[in-house]
């Protein structure tokens, strides 16, 4: 387990690296502009022109760039300054850290449950219309873009637009600390957006990887064995059937933030995703690189998390 | 991702399979194409979904054409006569969603037919109910249409929205097809070169593709339009921010995604005993690739086609919804939702229309992906 777990680090160190690259090559060498004028901002001075050519060397060679970069990242954990605001990037993202992760993992946690249920109900009922149904409707929930369905979930139930107003609105999101009751209201709306397409995509997967299970050998053997049909679905199925559900769920972390930067946007929740977009509205590029460098690497990271619980549940994860 | 020796695999299904194999490659590739096309026939909803993408690529072509058939003003065109009495634009035209509403509700009562418990209706129902609804929306638009002045009624810059959906669809498959036709050719080669030369070389860009592909790839994509749109061009100013960021992008991160699934698919086949065989027998190493291996992977990569189509409208829409994707005067989905946010309590039309149109769009392509990959592999049960 030990030597799973160093290997896994150490790939994940690679990726890390790898994203920080990626972001450097798209932010500093693909961009055709002047950086020092794309950090400026609307009204540069050259005065501001040469402190920002002089804090991020731009009249250095790009490797030189490169290494000062990594440096200010690991060393300071520098993302630079938003010209909006002024307010150091790394600030103002863990300022919005914890709306994004409310988001995030709440959806992921509501998506799980649905689609292990949904997905066990539709592989155990194959043929009846409630099996049809739920799996006709997954393909549905798939095809769905999520802001689409937030707006139509906004103008179906929220509390300011609503025609069946029972839930709070775009813009309502409370921060755990002040208000729980609030907080869990707010988002019961932006949780079950966000959730549905991935739930649909597991649930898919559920179904199918059930219906795999049920054929396999060991399950006509704790059938014969002659204990109850429910104990050998829960014990001897469900378990090994739900191994490839939580590995892909895992895989769709970096989806599940994208889809959160739509979801934020269009539930206005002050989260990494809102900011991304205000920045992208606004033109503020120190900014947009920070969340997009800092939710790549927690992408990166989670994969990591799961990677391991994973390995500690099914020790056959560990030899791969 | 690991590939056992054949003779450790206990699954009776694949053992029959190895041994299928063995026969020689042309009397297994012959029969397989006919029943790969029975069973694609026989999915009602993949039939459905590519009836509706022919339709919806016949749209985009004669956008123009459409839009000049039922009288609407066309996609750019201000109407400022389109104002409620509050000044604020105007909704769908009373009665020009009806046909819309007949042929929804002919679908919703076909599908619901098949659970019929009277075994006539099950089977040949929905035949009878979707020609009926079908007329009745054609006779409903005929009577209805022409005194509409705008079917989705217009924007908040009086714009007909009947015409910039329809425009929208242009837009949407058009840089989804050069999107995946682009990273189908990279991803292809690469996957089929990688997978086949297993030298030191073939090896690390093997690894590199893997390293690429456990990257947040949608993230960084999304970066790489943002700092594009925001630094109004990349590279050296050869791309504008735009259609050909956004085409860019796509292709990108979907080649990665082919190349990856193609070199497995090239793994497992070269193993094979007909490709042995043909090595064994001197072929050269072009012929092994072209001959054996290439007709085996271009039927699956069908599948994946149609669903990289279906995500590719989405992530397309998803960038314009951020305002990094297709650029302003253009009509374009994802924009026209952005649009229609601020208005969301008063315009509902403004949402619903484009919205849909996506939703459809992007389902008939998961269908089709979907038929299409189960026709393909014998070993999932047909519900």
């Amino acid at each position: 387990m030990t030597r799973y777990v160093i290997r896994r680090v150490l790939w994940v160190i690679v990726l890390l690296f790898g994203v920080i690259s990626v972001t450097f090559v798209i932010f500093y060498l693909f961009p055709s502009g002047d950086p020092a004028v794309l950090r400026a901002g609307p009204h540069p001075t050259p005065q501001l022109l040469a402190t920002i050519r002089h804090r991020l060397g731009l009249n250095k060679a790009w490797y030189v760039q490169y290494f000062d970069y990594l440096k200010a990242l690991i060393l300071h954990f520098d993302f630079g300054f938003s010209y909006q605001t002024h307010i150091a990037v790394r600030t103002q993202i863990f300022n919005r850290l914890p709306a994004t992760i409310s988001l995030a993992v709440g959806a992921a946690v509501l998506s799980l449950i649905t689609a292990i249920t949904i997905g066990t109900i539709a592989a155990l009922r194959r043929r009846s219309p409630l099996g049809r149904l739920a799996t006709g409707g997954a393909v549905v929930a798939i095809s769905a873009p999520v802001f689409w369905v937030g707006m139509i979930s906004l103008y179906l139930f929220a509390t300011d637009i609503g025609k069946l107003a029972i839930l709070p609105g775009a813009g309502s999101y409370v921060p755990l600390t002040h208000n729980p009751g609030k907080w869990f209201a707010s988002l019961i709306m932006p949780w079950c957006v966000l959730a549905a397409g991935f739930a649909a995509a597991s649930a898919r997967l559920m179904r199918s990887s059930l219906i795999e299970t049920l054929g396999k050998g060991y399950v006509s053997t704790a059938r014969a064995k002659g204990i109850s049909e429910r104990r050998v679905i829960v014990r001897h199925a469900l378990r090994v059937a739900i191994a490839p559900v939580v590995t892909a769920a895992g895989l769709g972390i970096g989806v599940l933030l994208a889809a959160a930067i739509l979801t934020e946007t269009a539930f206005n929740i002050p989260g990494i995703g809102r900011l991304t977009y205000d920045s992208i509205q606004v033109g503020d590029l120190p900014t947009m690189q920070g969340t997009v460098l800092l939710g790549a690497c927690l992408v990166v990271v989670a994969k990591l998390v799961v990677d391991v619980v994973y390995a500690l549940i099914d020790p056959r994860a560990r030899s791969r | 991702m690991s590939i056992g020796p054949p003779e450790l695999v206990a699954d009776s299904e694949t053992a029959a399979q190895e041994q299928f194999d063995g026969v020689d490659a042309t009397e297994v590739g012959a029969p397989a194409l006919p029943l790969f096309g029975r069973r694609l026939l026989a999915d009602r909803a993949a039939m459905a979904s590519a009836a509706f993408v022919l339709v919806l690529v016949l749209i985009a072509i004669f956008a123009p054409l459409i839009v000049k058939a039922v009288g609407a003003p066309g996609p750019y065109a201000a109407d400022p006569s389109a104002r409620d009495q509050f000044g604020d634009p105007t909704g769908p035209s009373p009665g020009a969603l009806w046909p819309f509403i007949a042929m929804l509700a002919g679908a919703a009562l076909a599908t619901a037919s098949r659970f019929a418990p009277v075994p006539p209706i099950k089977r040949y129902g929905w035949v009878l109910i979707s020609g009926i609804a079908f007329l009745a929306g054609v006779a409903l638009a005929i009577a209805f249409w022409p005194s509409a002045h705008h079917i989705f009624g217009v924007d908040k810059e009086f714009r007909d929205l009947f015409s910039r959906v329809l425009y929208g669809a242009r837009l949407s498959l058009e840089v989804a097809a050069i999107a995946a036709a682009a990273s189908l050719i990279i991803g292809l080669t690469f996957g089929l070169l990688v997978g086949y030369f297993r030298g030191s070389v073939g090896v690390a860009i093997s690894r590199l593709i893997d390293a690429l592909f456990a990257l947040p790839l949608l993230l960084l994509a999304l970066g790489m339009a943002a700092a594009c749109k925001l630094a109004r061009g990349c590279l050296g100013g050869v791309l504008h921010p735009g259609l050909a960021v956004v085409i860019v992008v796509i292709a990108l991160v979907n080649s990665i995604f082919i190349a990856r699934v193609m070199r497995d698919q090239v793994l497992s086949l070269r193993e094979k005993r007909f490709v042995e065989t043909a090595r064994s027998l001197g072929t050269s190493n072009a012929r092994i690739i072209f001959r054996e291996i290439l007709p085996g992977v271009l039927a699956p990569i069908a599948g994946y086609a149609a669903l990289i189509i279906a995500q590719d409208v989405l992530f397309i829409a998803a960038l314009s919804y951020l305002g990094i994707g297709i650029q302003f005067p253009r009509a374009s989905w994802g924009a026209m939702l952005a649009d229609a946010n601020p208005v969301l309590g008063t315009a509902w039309w403004y949402m619903l229309f484009p919205g849909a149109a996506l939703l459809l769009t992007v389902l008939a392509f998961n269908l089709l992906g979907d038929g299409l990959r189960d026709a393909l592999n014998p070993r999932v049960s047909r519900p």
